[in-house]
């Protein structure tokens, strides 16, 4: 199928044409799929080559329950976000808890000019957040990355963590909590410190 | 205070959010086109039969379905289905054949054909008509 009618297609669809041996189906499944899952995955493990590794996983299995796919029951995108969350869940119980590393690995940048400081920064902020994010509660992790970063619905969290919509809400109402004391005390590392008082 | 750190926060979480996700490197989508092509249908069929395009659809045996050589029969006439109606078919002719009937001339050669009338009022009813 040509290339321009495949960016058509929707994922049900590509998932499709992929258990009926399409060859270019899988790749471009993969291409739509596979940068959100990764940052998704990046963001709940704090590190790139395990993201990899889970959405790799979790691809995998997508390929193998191809045939039996039920187009227009789920949405391929959720069951992923499911299937990555479960995935980073178990990296979490099966390793040892890891110092954050966020801060050591952020990008460095070229310092001297208003762009390079503005960029170092953000670079800081993001580090800052990222940091607080891992120490909190998986749960509360993932329902506010979903809700909040992903940009996903209360009831389309409900489906892929599994649960109803009163606990997405409480569980995203509870990480925001966390997080806010989390980085109370780091106004300076966000540079807001210099911001005026409301 | 509060309302200053929520505030922070939701902006921070949209910063996040405008990143634009990393783009897969090519290690990554090379493992996983393997992969998928390695759990495709019909890809070991492909390994037996290298030359098979990747496209190319397996038919394979439908289970529940005997594989005597009545079975491969029915495949070949598209069915069991029309294996019977031959079947069926065959065995008319050989009854034919074997009974000879006898033939049906005398039923028509007692009534000529030139004078047999269908519409026996007919004649009558266009004359009506006419007039």
């Amino acid at each position: 199928m040509p290339r321009d009618t495949l960016a058509e297609v929707s994922d049900d669809a590509l998932l499709v044409l992929y258990a009926n041996g399409d060859p270019d189906a899988a790749r471009r499944l993969t291409l739509r799929l596979a940068p959100r899952a990764l940052a998704y995955a990046g963001r709940l493990l704090g590190d790139r080559a395990e993201a990899e590794d889970v959405v790799q996983d979790a691809l995998l299995r997508l390929w193998r329950m191809a045939p039996n796919w039920r187009p227009g029951e789920a949405q391929v995108s959720t069951w992923l976000y499911r299937v990555v969350s479960n995935l980073c869940i178990d990296r979490k119980r099966a390793a040892m808890r890891r110092p954050a590393s966020a801060l050591a690995d952020a990008p460095e940048v070229a310092s001297g000019s208003p762009d390079a400081a503005a960029q170092m920064m953000q670079a800081q902020r993001m580090a800052a957040l990222e940091e607080a994010l891992q120490a909190l509660p998986e749960r509360q992790r993932q329902a506010v990355l979903l809700r909040h970063v992903e940009g996903l619905s209360n009831p389309e969290i409900a489906a892929i963590l599994e649960v109803g919509v009163e606990a997405v809400e409480s569980l995203t109402a509870r990480g925001k909590r966390a997080l806010a004391a989390a980085l109370s005390g780091r106004r300076d590392a966000l540079g807001y410190a210099d911001e005026a008082e409301v | 205070m509060n309302d200053r750190i929520d505030m922070q926060l939701n902006r921070l979480l949209a910063e996040m959010a405008e990143a634009p996700p990393p783009e897969p490197g090519e290690a990554f989508l090379a493992r996983v086109m393997a992969d998928a092509a390695r759990e495709q249908p019909g890809a070991a069929a492909r390994d037996v039969l290298p030359g098979l395009p990747r496209g190319a659809r397996v038919l394979r045996p439908v289970p529940g379905r005997s594989a005597g050589w009545i079975g491969a029969l029915a495949e070949v006439f598209g069915g069991r289905g029309a294996l019977a109606g031959m079947m069926l078919a065959t065995v008319a002719g050989l009854f034919l054949g074997v009974t000879q009937p006898a033939l049906l001339t005398p039923l028509y050669s007692e009534t000529p054909l030139d004078s047999l009338d269908l519409l026996s009022g007919s004649d009558n009813l266009w004359t009506e008509v006419a007039q």
